[in-house]
């Protein structure tokens, strides 16, 4: 299956990634590449099998409500990329009315 | 050409468990920012997220109580989504097999009954807040994930909702069955509660639905009943004008009382759902789901029902009664004390409530249902008038003290002795030659006036009939 350039936009554009037009073409080839091959699984008679929301063969795993020691405060601020006033700092989200 | 509104509404109920839904870290909303996390929570790779039984049950008792069916299979989902406050990047929730599908509340909107259905509850986990700093300049936003994780319930009604009235009942009943159950605290300031409208205009008997927005921010009910009604105009005007509705989310400005478009990269998404690997399935049998059902507690309406059939109270009165349980839970305590029910009624909805910012506080109030019980009594007794009874209510009010106690150091007791009585009427009547000889030529008018120079006379203490009776004597 071909992955065509504005699959690739799609993608990018949900991914919040900027693309040059150089990396548009690589992941177009690469992306088509990958989904060709898994593409094989196709291949296999399903006719008969459940479809399966799961993997493992478990049900009903439940823990009780009981409130366990939270991390320190420090341990998230180390792998914040920026923290101040014990707050996680981003880029700004909502910039307003229009 | 004439429109009519189609609205449908959004609830996300945070369930009050004390730990979040798929981690051990508390709920607790006062928290310092960022405290209460775990690699569970902020989504670090590896770590392995465990459903919180209890959310399940709350959100099968929140079901029940919504008339819904709950499903014997359901599981969760990943929806994909960048936004910072969610750490991994999905929201654990449920997709195509929630815990809970179809049911109704009933609301009353004037006279008029009518259902409003339910297409789904399903559970789900809270994302972090995020504050946007107010200096332009800075261009950022500040990110506390204590909220990451709590468990919600999100309650979607199907589009049976045809006025910003109708969206409102719909809003308190369901707050108040949620506030019954005591399955959320149901704080809208708090976030325990929001609501997102979709609402669309079609031409009025028409079937198919116009082009649908969604509104979002609103953080009272009073809000999203005028962000309705401000959309309805809005959209009206641009019909009306032959412009077409664009698909979109719009927030609600509380300061400018409008809703603004949210800008659209902000809804370039695609949730691509899929199961949630890390999280086996939910399958429960009729048992567990009747022993959930056996711990509801009697429901706003049932319990209307039977304060009309059991205390004889008109429909009005048991109403607003039990719109919150610790009001409903006050007056039968009080009626127990075997006060007239109406009697009871009557005196919390006019005296108590009016010094009750909100009934869900009832237990903090100074009069405390055995205060208000003797204080009845004395009425019924004739130690006191009933005007005399809400000075007393006013004072109870005032310092929390005992009627008995307020009566007796005030020197409020109702006088009864005849003699008393006699004296004051006598001194009124003697006082008054007018109002009298307006009475005696037939001016009926003139002797309400007396009674109430009498009853001025002995501060109020005067037992009323009796100076009606003297008074009619001394007349005639």
């Amino acid at each position: 299956m071909k992955i065509d350039e504005s699959q690739i936009l799609r993608v990018a554009e949900l991914a919040r990634l900027d693309l040059g037009d150089d990396e548009k073409k690589e992941f177009s080839t690469q992306l088509s590449d990958i989904i060709s091959y898994v593409e094989k699984i196709n291949e296999l008679d399903t006719a008969d099998v459940a479809p399966s929301d799961h993997i493992v063969e478990l049900k009903n795993v439940f823990r009780a409500d009981t409130v366990l020691p939270s991390i320190d405060r420090a341990a998230l601020e180390k792998i914040a990329p920026r923290f101040e006033d014990g707050h996680v700092v981003v880029p700004i989200i909502i910039e307003g009315q229009e | 050409m004439e429109f009519e509104p189609v609205i449908g509404l959004e609830v996300h109920v945070q369930l009050n468990t004390a730990t979040k839904i798929f981690c051990g870290c508390s709920t607790r909303f006062k928290a310092d920012a960022n405290t209460q996390t775990c690699p569970v929570c902020l989504g670090l790779p590896g770590v392995l997220p465990v459903l919180n039984e209890e959310a399940l049950r709350k959100a099968i008792m929140a079901g029940l109580a919504l008339n819904s069916t709950i499903a014997t299979y359901s599981k969760f989902d990943r929806k994909n989504y960048f936004y910072p406050d969610l750490p991994k990047a999905y929201q654990i929730s449920q997709y195509d097999k929630p815990i809970c599908l179809g049911g109704f509340i009933e609301i009353k909107t004037g006279d008029a009954a009518k259902k409003i259905g339910i297409t789904r509850l399903h559970l789900e986990e809270d994302a972090g807040k995020s504050i946007h700093s107010e200096d332009p300049g800075k261009k950022v936003s500040y990110v506390n994930f204590n909220r990451t994780g709590v468990p919600l319930a999100e309650i979607v009604s199907e589009p049976d909702i045809a006025s910003s009235d109708e969206a409102y009942a719909y809003l308190q009943n369901l707050k108040t069955i949620m506030k019954y159950l005591e399955v959320s605290d149901c704080n809208m300031e708090e976030g325990s509660l929001r609501c997102d409208v979709n609402i669309s205009l079609r031409e009025k008997g028409t079937r198919p639905f116009g082009q649908k927005v969604e509104i979002k921010n609103m953080n009272s009910f009073r809000a999203v009943k005028m962000a309705i009604e401000f959309e309805i105009q809005r959209q009206t005007r641009a019909l009306s004008g032959g412009e077409r509705i664009l698909q979109e989310t719009r927030l609600w400005d509380a300061n400018r009382s409008e809703t603004f478009s949210m800008r659209s990269k902000e809804e370039a998404h695609d949730y691509r759902y899929f199961p949630e690997p890390d999280l086996p399935p939910v399958m429960i049998d009729q048992a567990y789901i009747d022993a959930i059902r056996s711990r509801l507690p009697e429901l706003p309406a049932q319990r209307q029902a039977r304060f009309v059939a059991e205390y004889g109270l008109p429909p009005y009165d048991a109403e607003v009664l039990t719109a919150s349980r610790p009001m409903a839970d006050y007056y039968e305590a009080v009626v127990k004390e075997g006060v007239n029910p109406k009697k009871a009624s009557n005196w919390i909805m006019v005296e108590l409530m009016a010094r009750l910012d909100d009934p869900e506080n009832v237990q903090a109030f100074n009069v405390q249902p055995l205060q208000l019980a003797s204080l009845l009594r004395l009425i019924d007794d004739g130690t006191i008038s009933g005007k005399i009874a809400k000075t007393v209510f006013e004072e109870m009010a005032r310092t929390g003290g005992d009627p008995a106690s307020i009566v007796k150091e005030k020197g409020l007791v109702q006088v009864t002795d005849t003699s008393a009585i006699e004296e004051v009427v006598d001194r009124v009547l003697a006082g008054n030659p007018q109002s009298v000889a307006d009475f005696r030529s037939g001016k009926g008018k003139a002797l309400g006036f007396l009674v109430g120079q009498v009853m001025k006379e002995s501060r109020g203490k005067a037992n009323p009939q009796m100076v009606n009776e003297i008074l009619m004597k001394k007349l005639s």
